[in-house]
């Protein structure tokens, strides 16, 4: 009844369709559905996002995993080789028996790090001995050319330049074009310097500018260089 | 130990240029071990004294960019020119790693600048140059000498010789205030005003071959999407539909601008073609889609959207209008743009209840906040890619400030108007 | 889920409000009809400040303005709105991102709606406004965006849409200039302006 009053009221004064409850009911709830929508929508983004991310870190796990399983399996596999040499054995269908695990030897690089580690925690004695093993027990390892740049480093820290210098000049020696040689260069020519052979360090400095003007190591020398002036 | 420096002293530049104050250059923070140059002051061969310091022009750009410190001059041994013979043993002893001289000589067409850099501990000269000018164009001959120094120590080129526009506000109460839109040079000189209006002037922004400037104005009471051509100030109308038309960004062709429109009942963002006025709506959403911004290969827009409840940024493909959230980390990020590279976007971002310029890689999706003062918006990344400007605010005034693209350096301009915003970084220039 | 709820909560409040101002609508036009009565300006001063007003409490209001009997003539009818319509705030506030109407704001609302109605030649404007917080583009469809929901609200309320101009200065124009939530809150509004 309201409603037809209202209709004839209104419509006396203005021809315009009137708005009645029900219309503005249905805006309000489209209004209301909207951002119910837009919150949910929201969320659906949020959650496809951190299913993405779960995705893509389950993945490289999954990668993580697979790459230290092979790792093991060929130090395994290296492990029975020596072992087993010079004649695997051979089971009666033909296929390689596994032999029982022996003691394994460590890859290079691991036994590398282990020394590295050492020197990172500032173990430096303990680093020192560990990367003399190392050389000696991997001496076709590239890595024995770090480890005695590092053991270098270590007597340099320790102040012991006698043996620092004995380091350095031997990996110059041995490895002229080691991808460090100008670091070890102005280290070498520092401790030259530092222990009175200024000569051997002009020269080795001088070197190393002319080698490359440019190079950071080449700015530092020539600041050695000038101090002693 | 990683410890800041914190720089406390003013900078004061120049002042020049018909419009009141310009902005004062503060460094609030710079990086941990800043190279150390010594400008020595031009020798001036003519009479009278110039109006512009061109050695201290220099010097306050290098040093603005954070990397760099100045050597005082009052401790400088000798004031040698760049024909004189430099003894590089002298600049050492006031720790000076690099050295600038210079000179400026008079001729029929205006002044001939020679300025040389020398490398104090490589003990030699990198580069001498002589550069002509009419006498006007002095300060531009000092932020071109700025550049070829800083590309020479950085290799990254400078943005000295770049521009900036922004929006000043005068209010005398609510209804009665006067907007205007500055064109300044990058180290807030020379400023001069473009537009100016007693309703709000908003979202300036630079055309990428630097000649033409869109931003919204009301005309009357109305809306609308204006392009200005600076060298000839001719305003060219883009759009004045009913409702909203805000936040234009040109595309890397400067053929179109993208831009956000209501006239179908609802912020969208539409691609507006400059020559045909032709109109292509890119978004349909009944949430708020604003702010787009153009990537710099000009494949997809970057804007701001609450379809999901909260603004966040999307990424939308101009070629198949394919729809991308972007941002993740908190419930309000907005206003993005993309570094020159495309690499990496910066926006604003609120984080407890305060509002920041933050930088996110798209690659990694890492995120780093770059600064600490609240309200921060509007930024705008140099055309090196290496300094991102944004409008701040300190009480009740509204500054500009300056934030490495790494969060580390960090440089406040405040001005003599109390409310500075809206800046927009220039396209390199030459 | 949180979200979510409030949400509801709050679309349900706000159905409410709409639903009893609609309802509110009808009785007054059954009123009008009936006797041609309106109720006294002074009943619908609710001028004070909205922040303060106390939401809910105008329905009963409203309903005791009509008992009072007036001259018969839609003139007088029209005079008497437009008196109450102008004594009626004319600022409506919003909550930080949102462009919901707040309930106290709907008696006042209810009162322009009237007189527009009432007078079809009346022309009214509507300024949406927002905070500093926030970026200025965002603000400014923000601020359209609140203009917009009191349009809405008074064309449910059977004002023509030609009647109304909406149109947004987002962030730009602040009523207040205090950095704190008393003025960001009153600077989140739209203004009705009479033309």
């Amino acid at each position: 009844m309201s409603v037809s009053l209202s209709a004839t009221v209104l419509s006396a004064a203005d021809p315009l369709p009137v708005t009645d409850d029900a219309r503005g009911e249905l805006l309000l709830q489209i209004e209301q559905l909207r951002q119910e929508t837009q919150a949910l929508r929201g969320l659906m983004e949020e959650l496809s996002n951190q299913l993405r991310t779960m995705q893509d870190d389950e993945k490289s796990r999954y990668l993580d995993l697979d790459r230290r399983l092979g790792e093991l399996i060929r130090i395994q596999r290296e492990a029975v080789q020596s072992a087993a040499a010079p004649a695997p054995i051979a089971s009666a269908d033909g296929t390689e028996v596994i032999s029982r695990p022996e003691p394994t030897r460590v890859p290079a690089q691991e036994a590398y790090n282990l020394a590295f580690q050492m020197i990172r925690e500032r173990q430096f004695e303990e680093s020192l001995a560990e990367m003399a093993e190392f050389i000696s027990r991997y001496p076709d390892s590239e890595l024995i050319h770090d480890a005695r740049f590092w053991r270098g480093q270590v007597y340099d820290v320790l102040a012991d330049d006698a043996n620092a210098i004995k380091e350095y000049e031997g990996l110059l020696a041995v490895k002229p074009d080691y991808r460090r040689l100008p670091q070890v260069q102005i280290k070498l020519g520092k401790l030259y310097l530092k222990t009175g052979q200024t000569a051997a360090g002009q020269q080795l400095l001088n070197a190393l500018i002319s080698a490359d003007p440019d190079s950071v190591e080449a700015g530092l020398a020539r600041r050695e260089l000038e101090a002693i002036r | 130990m990683q410890r800041l420096i914190y720089w406390t002293w003013l900078l004061l530049v120049c002042v020049a240029g018909p419009v009141r104050a310009e902005l004062v250059i503060e460094i609030t923070r710079g990086v941990e071990n800043p190279i150390k140059v010594a400008v020595v002051p031009f020798r001036f061969q003519g009479s009278g004294v110039l109006d512009v310091d061109l050695a201290r022009l220099i010097e306050s750009n290098l040093e603005r960019t954070g990397q760099f410190q100045r050597v005082n001059r009052n401790s400088m041994l000798s004031l040698p020119g760049p024909n004189d013979q430099l003894f590089y043993r002298d600049w050492r002893a006031i720790d000076s790693e690099y050295t600038v001289v210079g000179e400026i000589t008079p001729n029929e067409n205006g002044y001939l600048v020679t300025f040389g850099l020398h490398d104090v501990l490589g003990q030699r000269e990198l580069f001498a140059e002589k550069v002509p000018g009419p006498a006007s164009a002095l300060r531009d001959i000092g932020h071109y000498i700025s550049d070829k120094i800083y590309e020479s120590l950085t290799g990254i080129k400078g943005i000295f010789s770049t521009k900036l526009v922004y929006v000043t506000v005068d209010r005398r109460s609510e209804k009665d205030q006067t907007f205007r839109l500055i064109l300044s040079d990058a180290d807030g000189g020379r400023t001069r005003t473009i537009f100016e209006s007693s309703e709000p002037i908003l979202s300036p922004t630079w055309s990428p071959d630097g000649g033409r400037i869109a931003y919204m104005s009301f005309r009357g009471k109305r809306a609308g999407i204006y392009v200005q051509t600076l060298a000839t100030g001719e305003v060219q109308k883009v759009t004045d539909f009913p409702g909203l038309n805000s936040a234009p960004s040109f595309s890397p062709d400067g053929r179109q601008l993208a831009l956000t429109l209501s006239k179908d009942g609802n912020p969208e963002v539409y691609i507006a073609n400059l020559r045909t006025g032709e109109l292509q709506r890119m978004t349909d959403h009944f949430g708020i889609d604003t702010e787009p911004r153009w990537s710099p290969d000009g494949r997809s827009i970057l804007f701001t959207s609450s379809r999901g409840g909260k603004p966040q940024l999307y990424q939308l493909n101009v070629s198949d209008r394919e729809v991308k959230r972007v941002t993740f980390d908190g419930d309000y990020n907005s206003n993005g743009a993309f570094t020159p590279d495309g690499s990496a976007i910066v926006f604003v971002h609120r984080s407890n209840d305060r509002f920041h310029i933050a930088r996110m890689d798209l690659k990694t999706r890492a995120m780093r906040i770059l600064t600490e003062t609240d309200l921060d918006e509007s930024p705008s990344v140099a055309p090196n890619g290496t300094m991102v400007i944004y409008a701040t605010s300190e009480g009740a005034r509204g500054l500009l400030g300056l934030v490495s693209t790494d969060g580390r350096v960090r440089v406040r301009l405040p001005s003599a108007s109390e409310q500075v915003r809206e800046p927009a970084w220039s396209p390199f220039m030459n | 889920m949180d979200v979510l709820k409030t949400i509801k909560m709050a679309s349900f409040a706000a159905a409410f409000a709409v639903l009893a101002g609609c309802a509110g609508q009808v009785k007054e036009d059954v009123a009008v009809s009936d006797a041609t009565a309106e109720r006294a300006p002074e009943t619908a001063t609710a001028t004070a400040a909205p922040t303060e007003a106390v939401s809910g409490a105008g329905s009963s209001q409203a309903s005791q303005g009509a008992s009072q009997s007036a001259v018969s003539g839609a003139e007088i009818t029209r005079e008497s709105l437009k008196a109450s319509a102008l004594a009626a705030d004319t600022l409506f506030f919003f909550e930080f991102d949102k462009s919901d109407l707040r309930q106290d704001a709907l008696d006042d609302l209810d009162a322009h709606a009237k007189y527009l109605v009432a007078d079809r030649g009346a022309r009214v404007r509507l300024e949406g406004h927002a905070d500093e917080r926030g970026t200025r583009a965002y603000n400014l469809a923000l601020g359209e965006r609140r203009a917009n929901a009191v349009a809405r609200y008074l064309v449910i309320q059977g004002v023509n849409r030609a009647q109304i101009e909406t149109m947004s200065y987002g962030e730009e124009r602040p009523l207040s200039l205090a950095r704190d939530e008393s003025g960001w809150g009153r600077n989140r509004r739209v203004e009705l302006i009479y033309q």
